[in-house]
């Protein structure tokens, strides 16, 4: 399976990055990759990006600042309105 | 110790703004020892900065939670309120929660906890279930589908 790193990004970095992480580790696994899921908050993306090397960031509230990879907002994949169309997103990334 | 704690099922609470519905859920954490001291104020600062309102495919709620440092032991409230308050959705999108319902979380370790987190999500996309927690008219029907469906 191919590795691959995603940031998951939640208010306090507890609860809902981790439903998201788990979410995210599954969903990849089915398309083949085996899928480190860092959870934190906003005040940890820079260190956390700056130790990993991260292909896009899933995050349920907002991440000020640019950090060269992509930003999705995920919390309706989270929530399960619009799974689908998140993974659409995802998937174009992969083949970036 | 179980999640679902019948101390923390109430139908029908009564509250004017969701610092109010906030307050009075967080005190039931508070009056079983389940949350400390600092677990209101907390949870009142992290619903300004990061909300958590949800509007769903079927119903509105929302998932009030803070740190672990807040909390003594793991738990989930279940609040049916009177009336709907608005709470501002998750992502901060400025979409405005009409929220029927609280699922307050005292979450001890995520990792651990990720089992149930899991639950609630299935159970909000599953439209019979979700009519069912609307339906429940007193605590001691909605203590049942918690402990059927969330633990």
């Amino acid at each position: 399976m191919k590795k691959i790193c995603v940031l998951c990004v939640c208010g306090s970095g507890t609860v809902t990055s981790s439903m998201l992480a788990s979410k995210l580790k599954e969903k990849l696994g089915e398309l083949g990759y085996d899928a480190e899921c860092i959870e934190t908050n906003p005040g940890g993306v820079e260190s956390a990006m700056g130790s990993h090397d991260v292909a896009f960031m899933a995050c349920s509230s907002p991440v000020p600042g640019e950090y060269g990879v992509p930003k999705l907002m995920a919390t309706s994949f989270l929530i399960g309105l619009d799974e689908e169309g998140f993974m659409d997103e995802v998937k174009e990334i992969l083949k970036a | 110790m179980s999640i679902i704690d019948k101390r923390h099922v109430k139908v029908g609470l009564k509250a004017d703004s969701r610092e109010e519905a906030l307050r009075l859920a967080g005190q039931m954490f508070l009056d079983t020892g389940c949350v400390k001291e600092s677990f209101i104020d907390a949870i009142l600062e992290r619903e300004e900065l990061y909300p958590t309102g949800l509007n769903l495919k079927y119903n509105a709620i929302a998932m009030p939670h803070t740190t672990p440092q807040h909390v003594n032991r793991p738990g989930i409230a279940l609040v049916k309120l009177e009336k709907p308050v608005v709470f501002m959705h998750m992502g901060s999108t400025g979409e405005k929660v009409e929220a029927e319902m609280l699922f307050m979380m005292a979450i001890t370790d995520p990792e651990e906890q990720i089992h149930n987190l899991k639950k609630i999500m299935t159970l909000f996309m599953d439209e019979e279930l979700v009519g069912r927690f609307r339906d429940a008219a007193s605590e001691e029907e909605l203590y049942s589908l918690g402990k059927k469906y969330l633990e």
